[in-house]
């Protein structure tokens, strides 16, 4: 059995790697451009075709062990809802990076922190990992107001470190040690 | 892209590491704390040195990393490295690093390389930040970034192993508009 086939379960969601099949759902997800507006680096337009070659991309590195994808749906309904996953990963430093969006439609509902929480649970463990970190650009309050549900701690503002849209932007990092996750 | 290969300050000359200086980079970074707080293997080997200043024109001619010799211009001794790194997006920042060589600590060389990599940054890259990452504790280094009038913008907890612990990494930085103020 490969690593891939796992899923992990929360009250309202399922979290499992994304397959290609799921490249339709996903760009009607991106295709609003909300989530590349506050994602550096997120292309947009996003077209179907380079979507099906990233999610292909992505099973690769994750059964190699350099990232972990994972698929955000509604266990109601089974609908894909965004997509979380750490990258980064550097073993040697027990340290990675976890990044995450939703699509508009699913906002607002605590679906992510839900998922996070669920994640975070596995990676650390997973990964054998001291410390994971994230960060948004500022003005990203959807995305701060996860981190802070997590326990992560705001540990800078990293001013005009970049450059999007146009634009030089402000990271806002926040990172979360194994033991202050196991605290709460 | 383009880049000038060789720069002056008062006490030293600024450019390109050749296959001769091998020798000498793996005298000076066979000194664990240097070459761990450098970023090189460890244990240091000659093959390591050879290996890595080989790699140098190809770095030079992509421009996301560029590391420079740090040489005395009187005694025309190599004392160490001074650099611009990780300048992979467009209009990204630029990470500086640098070491010497444990007999050059404490002489200001340090600072005046930095000063000097930082004004190439701004002037010649046409960087709009540079920003480095120093390991808590580090006061050597610490003290030169203070000196080049980088700001400490934030600290990252227990990110670095070190001696079986997790060590703070401090985030400093510097705008070209608050550089352009010092000068």
């Amino acid at each position: 059995m490969s690593t891939l086939q796992f899923t992990l379960q929360t009250d309202r969601l399922v979290l499992k790697p994304c397959e290609t099949a799921d490249a339709e759902c996903m760009h009607e997800l991106l295709e609003d451009g909300s989530v590349a507006d506050v994602i550096p680096g997120l292309p947009h337009p996003y077209s179907l075709v380079e979507i099906r070659e990233c999610i292909a991309k992505d099973i690769e590195l994750d059964l190699n062990g350099e990232t972990s994808h994972l698929g955000i749906f509604q266990k109601e309904t089974n609908q894909l809802m965004g997509l979380l996953m750490l990258v980064r990963i550097v073993k040697d430093h027990h340290y990675a990076e976890v990044g995450y969006w939703l699509g508009s439609d699913y906002r607002g509902k605590g679906y992510m922190t839900e998922a996070v929480k669920a994640a975070f649970k596995h990676w650390f463990d997973q990964f054998d990992l001291n410390r994971i970190v994230a960060h948004h650009i500022d003005g990203n309050k959807a995305s701060s107001n996860v981190m802070q549900k997590l326990g992560m701690a705001k540990e800078g503002e990293f001013v005009q470190h970049i450059w999007h849209q146009g634009q030089y932007r402000n990271a806002v990092w926040y990172g979360l040690l194994k033991k202050d996750f196991y605290a709460d | 892209m383009q880049t000038i290969t060789e720069f002056e300050t008062d006490r030293l000359v600024i450019r390109q590491f050749s296959e001769a200086d091998a020798p000498k980079v793996f005298e000076m970074l066979s000194d664990e704390e240097i070459a761990r707080n450098a970023g090189a293997p460890w244990p240091y080997e000659m093959k390591h040195a050879t290996g890595w200043i080989s790699m140098h024109d190809d770095l030079f001619k992509k421009g996301e990393t560029l590391p420079y010799a740090i040489e005395v211009k009187d005694t025309e001794e190599l004392i160490g490295c001074v650099s611009l790194n990780n300048m992979y997006t467009p209009n990204g920042p630029g990470d500086l690093g640098f070491w010497l060589g444990r007999n050059y600590w404490g002489n200001g060389y340090a600072t005046e390389a930095a000063k000097c990599m930082i004004e190439i940054g701004f002037q010649t890259l046409g960087l709009n930040k540079v920003y480095t990452f120093c390991l808590s504790g580090n006061v050597g280094s610490e003290h030169v970034l203070k000196k080049c009038g980088l700001i400490r913008e934030g600290v990252l907890r227990q990110q670095m192993p070190r001696g079986g612990k997790f060590i703070d990494m401090i985030y400093y930085g510097i705008l070209r508009e608050e550089w352009s103020q010092t000068i």
